[in-house]
């Protein structure tokens, strides 16, 4: 049995439709943000729009970050965070190709037992979702701050 | 009359697909097939330098990772005359098998039994017996009765949270179910060990390709560092890795998915609907030696009509008369007009979409009514993918697909002819996974050969530099991905990509009425399909999913504007 990873934080997204990648291309900002404050201890996976071939990311980890855009209906830009159930809910009622993606690898790991101890998901209502390799420059001034909400969270488990 | 029904979306599939179906007298009398978003990847990759191209296409989805990058590749080799090294030709063959085999039993048990497995019925069962029938058709270590037993109360604990996840789209205790309980749980225990080995499959692509999803490809090549003596590099003991997982396909797929496709498939021979164009096309792929050898691809090339296995035509997919994409019923323009035919060569992306623009019951079907454009080969619609190839390397007299066909249909007692059938395509995709597990075991033992020899050279740089590029070229990239045919189209002028068109396997599948009136492979499909409950079409489900729709293109932000039930916390 593979030793699991305590802290696992996955982005998943299209890179190709602007803001929909946010939680692709926010993984190197927070790669060297983690880095100077000397955080070793995470893996960070590119999920992109893969869906199964995740389970064994999602379950070899105790503690889960999902980086993913989120469609809220509030104001582009406002960072969202969702927990544990909350989560498979939201993909539940998606209309995407993590249809059977990303929702089904949660489920299938539920019904595995093998859930990690805890789940946290932070998203960014985009502000473009046109076809665009790239985030807008909105997003990408919001980097920071999602970067530092995730650290937090990464603080928070890494004392547990 | 006949009434119309919709299903959108078509859930257990990738991407947006939505069906409407006219039903009279309990029958599907007219159905059309509409893919609801945008792909536009055409779009992206133009003006880009032609080497960059496969990381872009193939980021359009995770399902079909590697494909699309293997295509775009084979696009931009061929424009330029690039041979690669035997090496980085085995290399891809084995990442294109390893995607076959991983995507085919993903399908099975994922994606498609939930079609003909009830769930719910699964608790009913006598794990004892369901040990008796494990044991009767595989030698499968996992089959004693406190195995089954246990999976038994893992469903039931899903089943009594109330939070079923994908089983809450399913049509459980519905009449046109027919397995046993028992069979019901042996074909969820093995979709619950589907996905842990699945797990470990995939780590072929991650060793050769680099990374998962999205591996790494290069022009001329492949970037894999063969190395036995590196510590870094892809060493023995990751070629080893690699092996045993390749071994361990073999035994899933001979000892899990083939008996249970043939035991399921044993309870349904009389659910014989689904067939529809009875016309097959296959680019061919698995080439021995390289993919301009054509006449050394062990899944070879040909076209089929109307059922006629006595004889495979030949298809070209650079002759411009052969290969056309219609648009009288699909949202785009050519030139500005609404109607005509074009050569990829000469393809044109210019949407123009003239649907509802409010919410609406029904798509005016007379008119436009999809995102799909409309392939046709010699203006004949086709069906592509696992029962196409099946068929056509049948009819030109493979000897391993003779053999494999010709034992199944003796085991199920069926004729040639029911595999024109959803259940057919199906168990036609079972069937080459079997051989395709066979040859990545033999190009993982030339490969393994080769560096032996002392040969590691996986790249030729000779034509790196646009400088030794011509002015202008153009080239295609052919496949057989999972799904069936598929074709990337690339124009390249001054080093740079001019023009861009892919034609996917779901684009022929899914394709709509042409201008003729021709429906595509889906809609022949479906017609004549008898519906017992139009409340819970579980027919068309099976139809559809036997094609297994790849259309993920599109937008996939998660969406809460839809869910009032949670709350949503600002941070």
């Amino acid at each position: 049995m593979m030793k699991k990873n305590k802290i696992t934080v996955i982005g998943i997204g299209n890179t190709l439709y602007t803001d929909e990648g946010v939680g692709v291309h926010i993984l190197p900002y927070l790669e060297k943000e983690l880095s100077n404050r000397n955080i070793d201890s995470v893996e960070i996976v590119e999920g992109s729009t893969d869906g199964m071939r995740l389970l064994a990311d999602i379950e070899d980890c105790e503690y889960l970050l999902i980086i993913d855009a989120i469609n809220a209906g509030k104001e582009p830009g406002t960072i969202i965070r969702l927990e544990d159930d909350e989560i498979p809910k939201f993909f539940g009622i998606k209309m995407s190709v993590h249809q059977v993606g990303f929702q089904e690898v949660l489920f299938a790991s539920r019904i595995r037992e093998q859930l990690p101890k805890e789940m946290v998901m932070i998203g960014a209502q985009p502000y473009s979702l046109e076809l665009n390799i790239g985030l807008s420059k909105e997003m990408e001034n919001n980097i920071p701050k999602m970067v530092d909400d995730i650290i937090n969270q990464i603080n928070i488990w890494s004392d547990k | 009359m006949a009434e119309r029904i919709v299903v959108d979306p078509v859930t257990r599939i990738e991407g947006h697909l939505r069906i409407e179906a006219d039903i009279q007298d309990g029958k599907i009398v007219e159905a059309y097939s509409s893919g609801t978003m945008i792909r536009g990847l055409e779009l992206i990759v133009k003006d880009r330098d032609p080497r960059d191209v496969w990381a872009f296409v193939q980021r359009i989805c995770g399902v079909c990772t590697t494909v699309h990058a293997l295509a775009a590749i084979r696009s931009v080799e061929d424009a330029l005359n690039i041979k690669i090294p035997k090496n980085a030709h085995l290399i891809r063959e084995i990442m294109n098998g390893a995607q076959y085999v991983h995507d085919h039993v993903v399908h099975f048990y994922h994606l498609h039994a939930l079609d003909w497995v009830d769930v719910v019925s699964a608790l009913k069962a006598n794990p004892a017996e369901t040990s008796k029938i494990a044991q009767s058709i595989s030698d499968w270590s996992k089959s004693s009765p406190g195995y089954f037993a246990e999976v038994q109360n893992k469903i039931k604990k899903v089943v009594d949270s109330g939070q079923l996840g994908i089983f809450a789209n399913g049509y459980w205790g519905h009449k046109a179910y027919k397995l046993p309980p028992e069979v019901n749980l042996l074909a969820v225990a093995h979709y619950l060990e589907a996905l842990d080995w699945q797990k470990e499959i995939v780590k072929i692509h991650t060793i050769l390709g680099g990374k998962n999803p999205h591996p790494h490809y290069l022009v001329g090549g492949m970037a894999t560092p063969l190395d036995i003596n590196s510590d870094n590099g892809i060493h023995a003991e990751r070629l080893m890795h690699i092996s045993r997982l390749i071994d361990e396909a073999i035994e899933f797929v001979n000892k899990v998915y083939i008996p249970d496709l043939l035991a399921i498939g044993s309870f349904y021979k009389d659910w014989t609907h689904g067939g529809g164009l009875n016309n097959y096309m296959s680019f061919g792929d698995f080439s021995t030696t390289s993919i301009y050898d054509i006449k050394n691809y062990r899944m070879p090339r040909g076209v089929i009509l109307n059922g006629n296995i006595n004889e495979v035509l030949d298809v070209d997919p650079k002759d411009g008369e052969q290969i056309k994409e219609f648009i009288d019923h699909s949202w785009y323009t050519y030139d500005g007009n609404e109607t005509g035919g074009k050569h990829p060569w000469e393809g044109e992306t210019t949407f123009n979409y003239t649907g509802p623009k409010e919410a609406y019951d029904h798509l005016d079907t007379d008119k436009k009514y999809t995102w799909l454009k409309t392939p046709r080969f010699k203006e004949n619609s086709m069906e592509v993918g696992p029962l196409a190839r099946i068929m056509i390397g049948y009819a030109a007299g493979r000897e391993d697909i003779v053999n494999i066909v010709d034992d199944t249909l003796k085991k199920l007692q069926l004729p040639i002819s029911a595999l024109h059938s959803a259940l057919g395509r199906t168990v036609a995709r079972g069937l080459e996974t079997v051989l395709i597990a066979q040859w990545l075991r033999d190009d993982m033992d030339s490969l393994l050969a080769n560096i032996k020899a002392g040969n590691q050279t996986t790249f030729d740089r000779t034509m790196w530099e646009p400088s030794s590029w011509p002015k202008t070229s153009k080239g295609v990239g052919w496949m057989e991905a999972p799904r069936g045919a598929l074709g990337h189209w690339i124009v390249i002028n001054d080093g740079k990509v001019e023009n861009y068109q892919a034609i996917v396997p779901s684009t022929w599948n899914a394709s709509p009425k042409d201008g003729k009136g021709l429906a595509g492979a889906y809609e022949a499909a479906l017609k004549g399909t008898p519906i017992i409950d139009k409340e819970q079409p579980i027919e068309i489900m099976r139809i559809i999913h036997s094609f297994d729709p790849c259309l993920a293109c599109a937008v996939h932000l998660t969406d809460l504007e839809s869910n009032s039930q949670t709350e949503i916390k600002i941070l």
